[in-house]
């Protein structure tokens, strides 16, 4: 899986273009499979996530041309339904989270949907119950055979809409009922929806290849279905991951880095929580600029009681900073309580900080206390094994601030979700190397 | 007493609108656009003013816009001498996301796009034109009405059509 060699202690400096969103580029793939005519789609990260999805999907038979660095045009205008009920097809889902959105588009437009029990990430069983129930509500009948590992969703006589209320608002289960929605007969209203912005995205997308999506942003969509879609040209908004990840590490290295082009106006709370800790982040245009700082104090409530900071769905915190943030604490003066509600197991990584000198109590799978040691003392430089793409990233940028060497296995955890990362970090002055098995 | 009544109703209107939100939903006012025309004067949206226009996000390498482009051309055709109930006629505002002049030039001829209205930044998607109406994906449409407000977006197809006669009083 490779490895990285990191050594600590050189700042950050210069300026970084962020990728293009990953959740994203995984719900807009899925999607035009919507229609036969082509879509073309820019800013698609260079990334193993988003590549396999494309290579699944040319393998179910949409045409795909490369025009550009992050640029394809796809065209599903031949799909081999056989190929759904081939080993290969499980073999090939079975790796991939993302996968499962092929199942809404597939089962509006052709009538049935399959797909294997995908994989992912380590961070607690993620359940799909909310995509087969909606799916369900519109009419499908979904079967799961526990022995293949197999999800099945058929319609033969066509979706009809309907109301439905989200058990919780997921954001692939979202997008994956939106999909089937929006080509079936009559109105769909899908309350307690996702509303975060790379599923503004996709209703956006969907809406200019002909489909009615109105509420877009909002928890309550409603989905007026339409016989048919067209193409259309569509581009990924940036990572705001990444902008995170990267706000982050320009703090902890004790740099300056402009962040281009991050569509501001699509950060919600990010920038906000990043000044809560301290760091200063200034707009300048659509660009981020966060400020050489010797030092960043952690905020208090007004009462003056430790800060927490939790995930909650859009347009709450994102749970994909929640480790970047707890990270950049570990060298801010204060102290704060992270709170990771939405996933179990996500903070079980802080056993790797505090190796490297971190003060942290972890106070149970959900909650950790981060004392800040405000560069009275470095971290120190560890061997250690990345356990998912946040945590990965997070342990990189603990070991881009740590005193002496750091090595990190297991990094292919990290490719799935950032491109070309430690040439980028080269460039800005980080000393890493990737090691190949 | 019956001075300050006058006046509150003559007032009201004008805050009603001054507090409308400016942005890309339906409701709002549409923003503002600037922009370079074809031969290189600047076109502003807010000349438009009074007729009802169908502000349109294209560009000559989307070949989804292109072939939609048929579809513009019909309703301009049909609709640019239609009586109206408020607004004095209707055309449309297309605004590029080429990158250069002469693709842009050519298919506003190819497509037979004759309305004057034409406007780019040649920014291709790093248009500010674009980000301002948060446009993403193209084709994309906006229905402004002759007060300058967003009555129907996103329109391809007869959906143009439907949209636009609702405000027709006779064709």
């Amino acid at each position: 899986m490779g490895t990285f060699v990191i050594e600590g202690g050189h700042p950050l400096n210069g300026s970084i273009t962020p990728q293009g969103a990953k959740n994203e580029a995984l719900q807009v793939v899925c999607a035009v499979l919507l229609t036969a005519e082509p879509v073309t789609i820019s800013n698609l990260p260079d990334i193993v996530d988003v590549n396999r999805l494309i290579d699944l999907l040319s393998s179910m038979g949409v045409k795909v041309e490369k025009l550009d660095a992050g640029s394809f045009r796809f065209q599903a205008d031949d799909v081999n339904l056989d190929y759904l009920e081939s080993a290969e097809f499980r073999q090939k889902g079975s790796g991939l989270r993302g996968s499962v959105m092929v199942m809404g588009p597939l089962l509006s437009r052709f009538g049935k949907g399959y797909m294997s029990k995908p994989g992912g990430d380590k961070i607690g069983r993620r359940r799909m119950d909310t995509h087969f129930i909606g799916f369900e509500n519109l009419g499908a009948t979904f079967r799961y055979d526990a022995g293949e590992s197999f999800y099945r969703a058929e319609a033969p006589d066509g979706l009809k809409g309907s109301h439905m209320l989200l058990d919780e608002a997921s954001v692939t289960g979202t997008a994956n009922i939106v999909m089937a929605a929006v080509l079936a007969k009559g109105t769909t209203t899908i309350y307690n929806a996702a509303c975060e912005p790379y599923l503004q995205q996709l209703c956006k997308m969907i809406n200019s290849m002909g489909g009615r999506i109105s509420g877009v942003g909002s928890n309550l969509l409603i989905i007026e279905g339409v016989e048919s879609l067209g193409g259309c040209d569509h581009r990924c908004l940036p990572d705001m991951i990444e902008i995170g990840s990267f706000i982050g590490m320009a703090a902890m290295t004790q740099g300056e880095l402009t962040i281009k082009d991050v569509s501001w106006d699509d950060l919600g709370q990010i920038p906000r929580v990043f000044q809560r800790m301290g760091i200063q982040v200034e707009r300048r245009g659509e660009d981020l600029y966060v400020p050489y700082q010797k030092h960043y104090e952690i905020d208090t409530f007004i009462d003056g009681s430790i800060l927490t900071v939790a995930d909650a769905p859009w347009p709450g915190f994102t749970p994909d900073l929640l480790s970047i943030l707890l990270v950049t604490a570990t060298q801010a003066r204060g102290s704060v309580l992270v709170h990771q509600k939405m996933f179990e197991s996500r903070l079980f990584f802080v056993d790797k900080l505090i190796d490297m000198g971190a003060q942290i109590i972890l106070c149970d799978p959900h909650r950790a206390t981060v004392i800040g040691l405000d560069r009275k003392a470095p971290l120190r430089g560890v061997t250690m094994t990345s356990p998912d793409i946040r945590a990965g990233v997070s342990l990189l940028m603990a070991a881009l601030s740590a005193e002496g060497r750091s090595t990190i296995h297991n990094i292919g955890q990290i490719d799935r979700g950032y491109q070309y990362i430690e040439h980028r970090l080269r460039a800005l002055g980080a000393h890493i190397e990737r090691l190949a098995d | 007493m019956a001075l300050t009544t006058v006046v509150l109703a003559l007032a009201l209107p004008v805050s009603a609108q001054d507090e409308r939100r400016i942005g890309s939903s339906v409701g709002d006012l549409a923003p503002e656009l600037i922009l370079q025309g074809v031969d290189g004067d600047q076109v502003r949206l807010s000349d438009l003013r009074g007729q009802l226009v169908l502000v349109d996000f294209w560009a000559s390498w989307c070949g989804p816009c292109r072939r939609e482009n048929p579809n513009v051309v019909n309703a301009y055709k049909k609709y640019r001498k239609a009586k109206f109930k408020s607004a004095d006629g209707f055309t449309v505002a297309s605004v590029s996301l080429d990158r250069k002049q002469e693709s842009w030039e050519k298919a506003i001829k190819q497509d037979e796009l004759g309305w004057d209205w034409h406007g780019s930044d040649l920014g291709g998607w790093d248009s500010e034109a674009a980000a301002l109406y948060g446009v993403s994906s193209i084709p994309m449409s906006f229905l402004v009405d002759e007060n300058g407000i967003i009555v129907a977006k996103n329109l391809r197809g007869m959906e143009l059509h439907i949209q636009i006669d609702q405000h027709v009083a006779k064709l």
